[in-house]
């Protein structure tokens, strides 16, 4: 190998920054259109008295209309890997506000457990988009249940050395438990391409884009993601984000 | 319930589909005196003429950023206006740039979409739990203990 400079930058990482910055401006323009859409159709809705037969109608506005959102975050987040805020923060924290979130709107028969060991570790990373990582794995494992009973456990723990991987020694784990219909070996050979969904029912429609996601925030977050699941066994889907040491914290 | 009728609203954003929908979030919540900027440096203009009690600035909009903004703001002789309370509303659909809007002084943000009833949780609780105004070398702003550097205003900021 030789040791030549490169003064210009490498193609590769500069198309990566083309695609990122397009996917900023695409997903940037359309959350502003969205904007009103979601406020004025919210404020509508909350003013219609509760026999409204309007209401169904605008509660579906609204739903599509957070489906869009969601697309949006998530088209962004799998495109754009740099440029994001990154800060010290408490997974506990972050995970127990996102379960919070749906406890209050699971369907009834179906258990949602918090599970904490890593109470106040701190790790770096983005918690915007952290937010939206559990908050689709904690969705797919609600879809999982296609509206039975079951139970969900997030955990969050530490975990020393994952197999198969060298380099990082510490992690804080955090893990989202189904017992749920699980997935085939096919399902799970295709579970991280774009687009990919076996959710094409019209009152479960997925994106295919929940675990790209999950993929694509881990590697920008220099972690893992590792999936196990069983046909009728549930599953179990694990994030493991490196933990410095307090020393090696600050450049 | 805490009453907004009596205050004064900037709103600030290059977007007018954005800027409307954000006087009509405020005017839900009582507020009648909302004053609308399509760029930053009517919104400099206005602080200068008018008493103003809370800022919502976007962050990227063509002239000055919502950041060049409020470093402007957070460095004027006035000290009324430096500490008028500053929340960036932005489009980003993530925390992107909020590091640096945090580094330049705002006091919360929020990103688009979001519900009539979301800005006015944002904006009761700046008004409401005020972090003590510092001026300390560079910054001037509410006090939060980040690592500004690279984000002090004298490099570029990132772009998406
Ligand atoms: N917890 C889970 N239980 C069962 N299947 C799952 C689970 N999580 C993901 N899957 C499968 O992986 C596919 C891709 O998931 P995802 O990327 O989140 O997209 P989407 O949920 O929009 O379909 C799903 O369609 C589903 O078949
Ligand atoms: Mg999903």
């Amino acid at each position: 190998m030789n040791e030549e400079r490169r003064t210009e930058p490498d193609p590769q990482t500069h198309v990566a920054q083309a695609v990122g910055a397009f996917a900023a401006h695409v997903a940037h323009s359309l959350n502003n259109v969205l904007f009103p859409i979601v406020a004025m159709t919210e404020m509508v809705l909350e003013d219609l008295p509760q026999d409204s037969p309007h209401r169904g109608r605008l509660d579906k506005a609204v739903n599509a209309a957070h489906r869009m959102q969601d697309f949006i975050t998530r088209i962004h987040a799998v495109s754009c890997k740099t440029n994001f805020h990154m800060e010290r923060i408490v997974l506990a924290d972050l995970a127990r506000e996102c379960v919070d979130v749906f406890r209050n709107n699971v369907p009834p028969g179906l258990v949602l457990k918090m599970g904490v060991e890593a109470e106040v570790t701190e790790i770096s990373g983005s918690p915007g988009r952290i937010r939206s990582l559990l908050n689709a794995l904690i969705e797919n494992a609600v879809e999982a249940m296609d509206d039975r009973a079951g139970t969900i456990d997030v955990s969050v723990s530490h975990t020393s050395r994952v197999a198969g991987w060298t380099g990082e020694e510490e992690f804080v784990t955090v893990t989202v438990r189904d017992d749920g219909k699980g997935m085939d070996a096919e399902t799970l050979e295709h579970l991280y391409q774009p687009f990919f969904t076996t959710k094409q029912e019209n009152d479960q429609l997925g994106t295919g884009l929940g675990l790209t996601m999950a993929y694509a925030i881990m590697v920008s977050h220099g972690g893992r993601v590792q999936i196990e699941s069983h046909p009728g066994a549930g599953t179990k889907v694990q994030l493991f984000f490196p933990c410095r040491p307090k020393s090696e914290k600050k450049r | 319930m805490r009453d907004l009728s009596e205050m004064a609203f900037l709103v600030i954003d290059d977007n007018a589909f954005a800027r409307q929908t954000i006087a009509e979030c405020l005017r839900r919540y009582n507020v009648t005196k909302i004053h609308e900027a399509k760029d930053a440096l009517t919104g400099i203009n206005i602080v200068n003429e008018d008493h103003i009690d809370v800022i919502l600035v976007d962050i990227d909009m063509p002239g000055l950023t919502g950041i060049e903004f409020t470093r402007l703001i957070r460095h004027d002789d006035d000290r009324r206006i430096r500490e008028t309370p500053i929340l960036v509303v932005s489009g980003h659909p993530d925390d992107f740039n909020v590091k640096g809007a945090l580094c330049a002084g705002i006091n919360d943000f929020v990103i688009k979409p979001f519900s009539a009833e979301t800005l006015y949780k944002h904006i009761v609780n700046v008004i409401e739990k005020p972090l003590p105004f510092v001026q300390d070398g560079d910054y001037s702003g509410p006090k939060r203990n980040l690592d500004c550097s690279g984000h002090d205003g004298k490099g570029e900021d990132p772009k998406p």
